[in-house]
């Protein structure tokens, strides 16, 4: 039976969708899920017979008669009751008759893709004029597609159309033709359902595992841009770096001084040209100072490089390794980095030989490939001095270590608790904290390694710097490695307070606390693989020569290799080497060894790997990716990719391939096991010869295409890309993201060009990921979208007369669209705030009696309710709803959709922590209040902060609010990043950007509201110009009863505690806009409902006119302008004049040196400058 | 093939409501008693004030218990769930209906400590100290407020919606101060004294349900004449007849359920 008529508001029209199990879950776990990422949003079934839905069955009967399910429906509606009915339906319809899927995004006439303009082919590919299904090039999204589409309507794999239809699972990639930022294809605020997760997915995995340094993505075309641009900066950081190594006192003090500032700041173009030009002129000279081999290596990387890549390295600098880890770690690690680190995101480069049964070569030269990568690592890191670090940690040894807990309990917990909130956990994860992991979504990148074992890897017993380079790294990062990401967190020594906020005397250092608890609470049983080498002299000559002889053979005819293999390289040829065969050069102080030997092969395994694609290597400085290049890949014709004998390795019958369970030997870890079969579609695109099926092959057994070739291969010519850890789900993503890369953008008006406006955002949202930033910050509140019976919400209660600013200007018909009701009678809307919390830190969750719910008690999901609190204003059932009042209570029935935060991660983890942590100092401390101890939400940070102090604040953060647990750290960012993330904030809030006119420091401003004061004061018609201001900040600002209560004014500091003390109302005319300055005083819970500062000067409620003549709102400006001029004001209180005169007396004035001189006159306000 | 299988539920439901019909008005009485021996109150750390503050020698009022062991500070108030209808109010209740309530911030503390108002009333915020107060009450149902009261003055204020629970009041300045609105828009609520007692007068007879909480938490867990009883969600049932025979004696309630 087809429903063909649904009556609004009846029982059909609001059936509600059966299906999920009721289960009671606790109290506690329900609030904690709330602060949990949401899961990925699953297909929701719209409530309600809807037209078309054809009824199967009634309560579980099948149904096959139209008239027999009338009569049974009939008949239960004539009983009448208390009872439920079950009706099953079958809804949709099938292709081609359904509809489109997203018409927010495609087709609709009000989407982005309006099928007029953009139609078919520009996004699906296929042959757009063929007029029958099997020309029209489809492309199967599955085996059982390809089969059914194969019987029912002859389609076939039409290999002479080169563009065939994305199949389903690549849909995605063609976004990439148009969107080359890629980021603006994530959930946003126009689309919070994310456009392209997957190809945003895998274009993040190229990011972050760094695929970009091997396989160069260039998005630029003479200048063009035609697809997403991954490409490694210049390397000008390592250059100046590498200059200061090989030169050190050769170079001039003012080329010391260029190349210093180069290494910190690698964008100041105007001192590189200053130091390749002193370089140059040098090489020119007749007597150059510098060596031949730094101008002909270092010197040219000194040059502009046309359109530069922006990516930094993947992974850590390698530049002084040898002051870092020991040989045995470093053996172990290249050998199988899963071996330390289970989840590391480095691949597998050794053990990869699966695919060739009986192998000799592998087992025999990668012991000698690795430990001399590990001779040359140590032998040519630089010098690196640590930090000084304190005897504690520079003496403590394995065995203090171990007992760290038991003996040093107090140390040990502050250390946890300080690695816990000072911000480790935003970027890293630690087994101790499974808690802090589960923040983060399962997709989700962690930016930093996981530090479960790090005390093993620092361990003192086997690395006995290891400690003082711990120290020193989470002290000052950047002094080992320049380029990282990784901030300065000021793990400065803090004076300690006790809970009343009195010094006690003991001063603790975080750093020694974090890194001594790290070393004693991170070590596991991991020990270096049996046969690691530590001494690579004692590793076979033979072998070791077989592998030089290899590689020499490359540069030099065979006779001439054998000889230099065996006497190395004479002195008179250096300065025409500039390869690894440099190593070796023998001359009299130098001669020929077996440690050159190691040096060179060591150098040549460093080129063959690549390994300088991700990490900075001394001596690689110069050197090119060894990828292909990726930017056309999704284009490559499938005829030039070697496929070789693939197909025969992974079919079962030959070699045994992973397609069936399990091949060849068991060897070497990180190999495809059985259990990750190839999935059959990527088998068969591998036996079409299709690029996706070469990539997913190519991602999970690289080296397999080399099954029956390494016969007529030399060793060193063998595949070389490593295996990654990528799951199924992983190299989807990855495949989707390359399928894209098509270096073909269509005509210039599809191609996606952001407005002004989301450039900006774009622009910043790139910056915002790299740094992290949404690890602390919440960036985006939380979003729910609500449907309700009328009524349902109502008028919002107002507790006192707002402000007239205070009202949020929302037009009528915004209102009346959320009085609209739907079929069911229902309205729509949506609101964006943040789960209200409670006192103990924890989403409060009420009970259907707007309850709290008991933390031990179970719940059904029917019988919650969800108080949240609005960071938005919005408009709610007809009414306008403010922030800063009561909460939004949810029914679960209300919610429809619920979008979790973006960012905000570490934040959102520490709550119920550090609530715990101020409740042991203060039993009264208040969770509700928490937020304001931890990294601020960045909602309407656009509207509340001026641009230049963001910016200047991002290079250089200092400390604002005395109450935080944590200080903004200090990320290597340039100022072309600071500047977009400006921009971000500003564009994202729609707040004028980069300027914005201050009217309240105009001079003209600050006099006619002077002059109309004076006016006022009708007891005191004398009063001096100024008096406003001075009333103001006198009577009001620092007055104990208001703002010094709690706030710091310039030197001033109250008698407070550090939870309860502001900040510093003396800087406040730098870093806040005006207008909000203003409505902030007025209501500070308009803007953030979690703070403490209460109303002082209420609308209905004026301040004793003794302390300010006027009503509310002339008080308020008043102590707004005083404070937008604190500056000037101040000056007015301290005169030049004065101090000059009184250091240099008129002679006149030092004769008569006891006549009291004149006070000096208050300097005039001037207006502002700037 | 996009194939959507979707089973609904259409539910008829017919919504009962039985209202308590007994004749009459009785009060109802209690005692509420720590099970064990109490701990002592800490001395609150005042680091604020403490010229002005520090004379008053404040402690801990998490847990007050007398002598005799009775708990003061909890709050017992006639439960409504969602939809429930108004009980009718006794005409006793008529004349303080729209009293004003005062809550003091007086010597560094909130006074009193759990304040009940009516939705009718009008709470007066005052503050007698010499030192400024903010008085930051956190509602639910209604906005919250956070005025400032500096020495000397007061401020009075409505709050139009009934709240399901307590609100918390503080005083930022100085962080150990706090204290419990109590909001209902009938007058049957108490909080029980320094002797743990309480009433509540002039309840309509019939069946009806009590919510029992302490600022520790609902009190879901005593004993009475000697027999264990558990008291889901602080909620519990009592028949009120007509009279003020409905003592429901001493209530001892375990140490875990107040800390």
């Amino acid at each position: 039976m087809t429903v063909s008529y649904v009556e609004p508001e009846s029982l059909a029209a609001t059936a509600t969708v059966a299906g999920e199990e009721t289960t009671k879950v606790s109290g506690l776990e329900i609030r904690e899920s709330l602060l949990l990422p949401s899961k990925d949003k699953e297909q929701t079934v719209v409530p309600g017979l809807l037209l078309g839905d054809v009824i199967t069955a009634i309560d579980g009967d099948p149904m096959y008669e139209p008239q027999r399910a009338a009569v049974r429906l009939l008949d239960i509606a004539k009983r009448g009751g208390d009872v439920a009915v079950s009706i099953s339906v079958r809804r949709g319809l099938p292709n081609p008759y359904t509809s489109h899927p997203r018409l927010d995004l495609y087709v609709g006439s009000l989407s982005p893709h309006k099928m007029a303009t953009f139609a078919c082919t520009i996004c699906h590919e296929g042959q757009g004029s063929a007029t029958d299904f099997e020309w029209a090039s489809h492309t199967p999204n599955t085996e059982k597609d390809r089969g059914e589409w194969t019987r029912e309507y002859g389609w076939f794999d039409n290999h002479h159309w080169i563009y065939p239809m994305y199949p389903k699972r690549f849909a995605e990639s063609a976004c990439l033709k148009c969107h080359h930022d890629v980021v603006e294809l994530q959930a946003s605020d126009r689309y919070p359902d994310a456009p392209a997760p997957k190809v945003v997915r895998g274009y993040d995995l190229v990011r972050k595992y760094g695929c970009y340094g091997c396989h160069e993505i260039n998005g630029y075309d003479a200048g063009r841009s035609i697809g997403p641009d991954l490409r490694l900066e210049p390397n000008y950081f390592a250059a100046a770096q590498q200059l200061q190594a090989l030169e050190g006192e050769n170079l001039t003090s003012q080329q010391a001084e260029w190349a210093a500032a180069l290494v910190e700041h690698p964008e100041l173009n105007d001192v590189r040209h200053l130091l390749y030009e002193s370089l140059a002129s040098d090489q020119a000279s007749e007597t150059p100072v510098l060596g031949t081999y730094t101008h002909a290596v270092v010197t040219p990387l000194f040059k502009d490089v046309e359109s530069p890549g922006k990516l930094r390295k993947s992974g850590p600098a390698l530049r002084y390794v040898g002051k870092k880890l020991d040989s045995a770690f470093l053996y172990d690690w290249i050998r199988e980095p899963k071996h330390f680190r289970p989840g590391t995101r480095m691949p597998q480069f050794f053990g990869l030989h699966k695919h060739n049964q009986g192998e000799e070569q592998a087992p025999k030269y990668e012991p000698i490939e690795i430990a001399s990568t590990v001779a040359y690592l140590k032998h040519y890191s630089q010098p690196f001095d640590y930090l000084p670090a304190p005897e504690a940690v520079t003496n403590v040894t394995a065995p203090q270590l171990a007992e760290f807990e038991a003996n040093h309990a107090e140390q040990f917990e502050r250390g946890r608790r300080r690695f816990q909130t000072r911000g480790c956990l935003a970027c890293h994860t630690h087994d101790a904290f499974p808690d802090a992991k589960a923040m983060n979504s399962p997709t989700h990148i962690v930016q930093g390694p996981d530090l479960s074992g790090v005390g093993t890897k620092f361990s003192p017993d086997r690395n006995p710097d290891g400690p003082k380079w711990l120290y020193s790294w989470v002290k000052e990062p950047t002094k080992y490695h320049v380029r990282t990401v990784m901030p300065d967190l000021f793990l400065d020594e803090i004076a300690e307070k006790d809970a009343a906020g009195k010094l006690t005397g003991e001063v603790t250092d975080p750093a020694e606390d974090i890194v001594l608890y790290l070393l004693a609470a991170s070590r596991t049983d991991w020990q270096p693989a049996d046969g690691t080498v530590v001494d690579p002299l004692s590793l076979s000559d033979e072998t070791l020569d077989e592998l030089a002889l290899d590689y020499l053979k490359d540069a030099f005819y065979e006779v001439t290799a054998e000889r230099y293999l065996a006497e190395g390289i004479p002195q008179n040829l250096a300065n025409s080497l500039k390869g690894a065969e440099r190593e070796l050069v023998v001359s009299e102080g130098s001669p020929h060894s077996k440690e050159k030997k190691l040096l060179y092969v060591g150098k040549k395994t460093i080129a063959k790997y690549g390994c300088y694609g991700c990490h900075d290597i001394p001596g690689f400085e110069d050197a090119k990716p060894i990828g292909t290049t990726m930017a056309d890949w999704g284009r490559k014709d499938p005829s030039k990719l070697a496929f070789e004998h693939v197909t025969h390795y992974l079919e079962p019958q030959h070699g045994g391939g992973a397609h069936a369970a399990g091949h060849g030997d068991a060897a070497g870890g990180g190999h495809a096991e059985s259990d990750d079969p190839i999935p059959d579609y990527y088998m068969h695109q591998i036996e079409m010869g299709h690029r996706a099926g070469f990539a997913y092959q190519k991602l999970r057994e690289p080296r397999s295409y080399d099954y029956h070739k390494t016969a007529n291969k030399r060793y060193n010519e063998r595949l070389r890309m490593p295996q990654f850890p990528f799951d199924v789900g992983e190299r989807e993503a990855v495949i989707t993201f390359l399928l894209g890369l098509v270096a073909e953008p269509p005509a210039d008006k599809y191609v996606y060009h952001p407005n002004e406006r989301m450039r900006a955002i774009i622009d910043g949202k790139v910056v915002l990921e790299k740094y992290n930033c949404g690890g602390c910050h919440i960036l985006e509140a939380e979003r729910w979208d609500l449907e309700y019976k009328p009524g349902e919400f109502g008028p919002q209660l107002v507790a006192t007369t707002p402000y007239p600013f205070e009202a949020t200007p929302i037009a009528t018909d915004e209102l009346a669209k959320t009085m609209v009701e739907d079929r069911r009678g229902k309205r729509t809307g949506s609101i964006v705030g943040l789960p209200t919390i409670a006192d103990d830190g924890l989403p409060l969750v009420t009970d259907i009696d707007e309850v709290p719910l008991d933390n031990g008690e179970e719940y059904e999901l029917s019988e919650l309710s969800f108080p949240f609190t609005l960071y938005e204003p919005t408009a709610l059932d007809g009414e306008v709803y403010e922030v800063g009042r009561a909460p939004v209570l949810v029914f679960p029935e209300q919610l429809k959709n619920k979008y979790g935060t973006r960012g905000g991660y570490l934040t959102k983890y520490l709550l119920p922590h550090v609530t715990r942590y101020e409740k042991e100092l203060n039993p009264q401390a208040k969770g509700s209040e928490a937020l304001s101890w931890l990294p601020p939400p960045l909602l309407g940070e656009g509207q509340k902060v001026q641009p230049d102090w963001l910016h200047n604040f991002l290079l250089e953060p200092y400390p604002i609010r005395p109450a935080v647990v944590l200080r903004m750290p200090r990320f290597n960012m340039t100022a072309d990043e600071a500047t977009k993330l400006v921009g971000y904030f500003a564009a994202i809030d729609s707040a004028n950007f980069p300027y914005e006119h201050s009217l309240r420091r105009s001079a003209d401003h600050l006099a006619e509201r002077d002059a109309e004061y004076r006016a006022k004061l009708e007891n005191e018609p004398d009063a001096e110009s100024g008096v406003r201001l001075e009333h103001a900040f006198k009577n009001i600002v620092i007055n104990k009863e208001y703002c010094t209560k709690c706030h710091m004014v310039g030197d001033f500091v109250p008698d407070q505690t550090d939870r309860a003390m502001g900040p510093n109302l003396g800087m406040v005319y730098q870093r806040l806009r005006p207008e909000y300055l203003r409505n902030w005083i007025a209501n500070p819970k308009q803007f953030l409902p979690y703070t403490a500062m209460p109303v002082n000067i209420a609308y209905d409620k004026p301040l004793d006119q003794k302390l300010y003549h006027g009503t509310s709102s002339e008080q308020l400006d008043a102590v707004t302008d005083v404070l937008m001029n604190f500056d000037l004001y101040s000056k007015q209180q301290s005169s030049v004049t004065a101090v000059v005169n009184e250091l240099y007396p008129k002679p006149e004035e030092a004769d008569a040196a006891t006549v009291p001189q004149a006070a000096a006159a208050p300097a005039e306000l001037e207006p502002a400058t700037n | 093939m996009a194939r959507l299988n979707s089973f609904l539920f259409l539910s008829l439901v017919v919504a009962l409501n039985s209202q308590a019909s007994a004749e009459g008005w009785g009060d109802l009485r209690g005692k509420i008693v720590f099970d064990g021996k109490a701990p002592a109150r800490t001395k609150l750390v005042v680091n604020k004030d403490e010229a002005f503050c520090g004379p008053f020698n404040l402690l801990s009022e998490d847990l007050v218990v007398g002598e005799d062991g009775g708990v003061r500070d909890v709050v017992v108030s006639l439960y409504l769930g969602r939809g429930d209808a108004a009980p009718p109010i006794h005409e006793s209740y008529d004349e303080t209906a729209d009293a004003e309530v005062r809550l003091d911030n007086k010597n560094c503390r909130f006074d009193p400590r759990i304040c009940l108002l009516r939705t009718t009333q009008t709470l007066v915020v005052g503050n007698p100290d010499q030192v400024a107060h903010n008085t930051n009450v956190q509602t639910f149902k209604n906005p919250g407020v956070n005025p400032m009261i500096p020495w000397g003055a007061q401020l009075k204020m409505k709050f139009k919606s009934a709240e399901s629970f307590p609100a918390t009041v503080s005083c930022n300045i100085h962080p150990w101060m706090q204290g419990r609105l109590v909001i209902k828009d009938n007058p049957y609520m108490a909080v029980t004294d320094e002797k743990g007692e309480f009433v509540i007068k002039n309840l309509p007879a019939g069946k009806h349900t009590f919510h029992f909480w302490h600022q520790a938490g609902n009190i879901d867990s005593v004993t009475r004449d000697g027999k264990k009883e558990e008291w889901s969600r602080g909620r519990v049932e009592f028949e009120i007849e007509d009279g003020d025979e409905n003592n429901l004696g001493e209530i001892k309630v375990p140490a875990a359920v107040l800390q």
